[in-house]
């Protein structure tokens, strides 16, 4: 089940919602863990084996890893959480990589969190969650399931015990979750036309113009897609008396490459921060180590997004680029004006992410070289046209990545329009006139 | 924390909740429609829950595609969007251009093989019996309406620019794909002197507005039109007696006055598309088979006055050969009226 569904809005949401609030505090887990087993389920009920398998894995690992440090068994614990980190990734290997059986939905979030769970409760950062429905409603919490964030166990450890509802959380989880489907369905869904347009167009029709244009649309796509769905997650977690960390933090106004992936998709860069970079040593151990560090996090990062080679490329363009301003241009960067920042990280976000959308990595090169001069022409009558079809939901996307405006999302005003806006865009999404012209 | 936010919030939390669980209800309270004229397609109805179904997953694939397209006042939102679309300054929403003058133009798929049709009469009949009518696509005809930068392809020969040359006149619906009966008028004319054949002249024939708000099938895809179109008839006046599919259908005549107040006003002349319809009127000789789509429907009238039996063959709908089930007939002339694959270039 998607968000952006009317399935999802008009069904699921206020069924679960009603049962959630009407059943006593301490049933709550028990039917979040069920909704979101049902809403796992729905329509592809065959891999909820796989994330049912993943959890009761992971809690009997972490009952074995208390157990252990409590007896002081060491190896114990260490054969315990490797295995549990083994399974995982192998799970991950099999079902996202061999190509042999479509992605289970979710599964590249679902291991992260659960293998979180087990590394903490091996640091003994965290006790182990001895409720099974207290720790299926972790792992398999649909507000986050499928898109993120990646929600480490001891960020809401207490919280799965016990939380209030009220609302204060209620309001403002709604107005999350409006503004959330609005950046989703009106703003990534509308402005990823004008990239599909440019993808769908033969490189000799392509100008230098229009190659921008479907790049940048791109970028702001992905950008609102991801960010949409991580704000319809806190908003909807909200609702249900969770606070989550924030995903997004208007990484396009960055100043450097090195701030984007501190505002981008953050609880990623967060987790392997704490459990790659960090254990490896990060930068305590010389700029040498620090390097080579840095770039085993981004080839993971890369290959986490996808089996593509322009996955793996592109994670290792962004880790140079971390590398290369570490080193030599960052400093010198900050005391510039803050516009040359700006156009500097976007002119390398860009171009990283036209390699990031293509279906493969000559595709990826083959746009980068037309928007740097390989097109024959500036601009052309096509990029006329996209430009006054797009130009202002461009500006608006632009306006609103940039964060100038986001005092608006405050108001009740903004979610009603965004979420009314979202339904109709949605129901026209499935008006589909069969040959409608021909009759 | 003061008395009006707790007062703003509660609402807020009130209104969504009780918005999502009205919509639901709406949605049990209302019956399934089988039918949606404007999209022409049936609507999916309530699926029944079964075991296996609901394990492979086809149950909940059809319960989500019923509740789609039986959502409660589905024509208003799609309305709405496009709405929004035209705030940001879209002029191409889901396929329909949005030109000056209040026109809307489509690109067109070819749905039959006009050019196989055509070598096959060639074959059966010798060149000289059969001729074609290229029906152009408004947006090739109105150029002048169409939005910068766009263009549509188009057939440059003497019906298109007959129709070209008088562009100024109301030639084509704004609100449909189709041509309009005088716009027809134009091409049967190029036709006709291209055939050696006098044609009923403009003048002569009886004009009546039939309707003065018709919505055709652009309005149908986008929900929303400035403007709405008349439908003219231009009545040639010559008597003649229609028969739909070979008499299975009820229907008679070459205009279907009670159709006119049914979504798919066009459908009043030839009352839409029927696999085979067969004309007989007061003229001495003569047998025209035609074969068309729905652009014909409003020109086949004007033939009238020039041959003794129409049948006029839909092929996207005949289901027969159509080569062998004319050799039982004596034939003397074939009209292919069709519209090709038409493309927006820029």
């Amino acid at each position: 089940m998607v968000f952006s569904s009317l399935l999802f809005i008009f069904r699921f949401l206020p069924a679960f919602l009603l049962v959630y609030v009407l059943v006593p505090e301490r049933h709550r887990n028990l039917v979040l863990f069920l909704g979101s087993l049902v809403f796992y389920a729905w329509g592809e009920p065959v891999y909820i084996c796989l994330m049912l398998f993943s959890a009761f894995f992971d809690y009997g690992n972490g009952l074995m890893l208390e157990y252990a440090g409590r007896n002081e068994k060491a190896g114990l614990a260490r054969m315990v959480l490797m295995g549990s980190i083994l399974v995982n990734l192998s799970l991950l290997a099999a079902f996202k990589y061999s190509g042999l059986w479509p992605l289970p939905v979710g599964i590249s979030f679902y291991t992260f969190q659960t293998m979180s769970y087990t590394i903490d409760v091996y640091r003994g950062e965290v006790s182990a969650q001895r409720s099974l429905p207290a720790f299926g409603a972790y792992v398999s919490m649909f507000p986050q399931l499928i898109a993120g964030p990646i929600v480490k166990y001891k960020e809401v450890a207490v919280e799965l015990e016990q939380r209030l509802l009220n609302m204060k959380d209620g309001y403002r989880g709604i107005g999350r979750f409006c503004t959330g489907l609005g950046k989703k369905v009106l703003l990534a869904n509308q402005i990823g036309l004008l990239w599909e347009a440019v993808q769908g167009m033969p490189d000799e029709k392509i100008s230098v113009l229009t190659a921008w244009l479907g790049s940048t649309a791109y970028a702001l796509q992905l950008y609102f897609d991801f960010s949409g769905y991580s704000d319809m997650a806190i908003g909807m977690a909200q609702m249900l008396g969770f606070h989550l960390q924030e995903n997004f933090q208007y990484p396009y106004r960055s100043k450097s490459i090195t701030e984007f992936w501190r505002r981008w998709h953050i609880s990623l860069g967060q987790w392997f921060r704490e459990y790659v970079y960090i254990p490896l040593g990060g930068n305590r151990k010389g700029l040498l180590l620090q390097i080579r560090n840095i770039l085993i996090v981004w080839t993971l990062t890369g290959i986490w997004h996808g089996k593509g080679w322009n996955f793996l490329v592109w994670g290792l363009y962004f880790g140079i680029l971390l590398i290369l301003e570490k080193c030599f241009w960052l400093k010198c960067l900050e005391a510039q004006p803050p516009f040359c920042g700006h156009i500097y990280t976007m002119a390398a976000v860009i171009p990283g992410m036209a390699v990031f959308a293509s279906e493969d990595l000559q595709a990826g090169i083959r746009l980068v070289m037309l928007m740097f001069g390989g097109a024959p022409r500036l601009w052309d009558a096509g990029a006329v046209w996209l430009l006054s079809n797009y130009g202002l939901l461009l500006a608006v996307c632009l306006f609103a990545s940039f964060g100038t405006a986001k005092r608006l999302a405050r108001y009740p005003v903004i979610w009603v329009l965004s979420f009314f806006l979202s339904v109709a865009y949605i129901v026209d999404a499935s008006y589909n006139p069969f040959l409608y012209f021909r009759f | 924390m003061s008395q009006r936010k707790i007062k703003k919030e509660m609402t807020i939390c009130a209104a969504f909740l009780l918005f999502l669980c009205g919509m639901w209800a709406a949605d049990l309270l209302q019956e399934d429609r089988l039918y949606s004229e404007w999209e022409k397609r049936m609507l999916v109805q309530k699926p029944k829950w079964k075991l296996n179904a609901v394990l492979d997953g086809s149950y909940e694939h059809t319960y989500e595609e019923w509740l789609t397209d039986q959502f409660p006042a589905r024509d208003q939102w799609v309305s709405m969007k496009t709405r929004c679309e035209i705030l940001l300054g879209k002029k191409e929403i889901d396929g329909i251009y949005l030109g000056k003058d209040d026109f809307l133009f489509s690109e067109n798929t070819a749905t039959a093989d006009w050019d196989r049709m055509e070598a096959l009469m060639t074959e059966q009949y010798g060149k000289e019996k059969v001729s074609r009518i290229h029906v152009p696509a408004a947006g090739a005809v109105l150029t002048e309406k169409v939005p910068y930068p766009v263009k549509f392809s188009v057939k440059k020969d003497a019906v298109w620019e007959n129709l070209y040359s008088h562009r100024d006149e109301y030639i084509y619906y704004r609100t449909d794909h189709h041509w309009t009966m005088r716009g027809a008028w134009y091409a049967y004319e190029a036709w006709a002197e291209e055939r050696g054949i006098i044609p009923v002249p403009l003048e002569s024939v009886k004009k009546s507005v039939q309707k003065e708000n018709f919505l055709g099938t652009h309005y149908g895809r986008i929900h929303y039109a400035k403007q709405q179109d008349v439908i003219e008839l231009y009545d040639p006046g010559i008597i003649c007696s229609v028969v739909y599919d070979l008499g299975e259908s009820q229907r008679s005549g070459l205009y279907q006055d009670d159709l006119l107040e049914s979504e798919d006003a066009y459908r009043f002349f030839l009352d839409g598309n029927h696999p085979v319809i067969q004309i007989r009127t007061n003229q001495e000789k003569g047998h025209l088979v035609v074969l068309k789509d729905s652009f014909a429907n409003c020109l086949i009238p004007f033939l009238t006055a020039h041959y003794r039996d129409i049948t006029v063959l839909d092929p996207r709908y005949f289901r027969a050969d159509i080569p062998s089930w004319l050799e039982q007939q004596r034939v003397t002339e074939v009209l292919i009226i069709s519209q090709d694959s038409v493309h927006a270039v820029y």
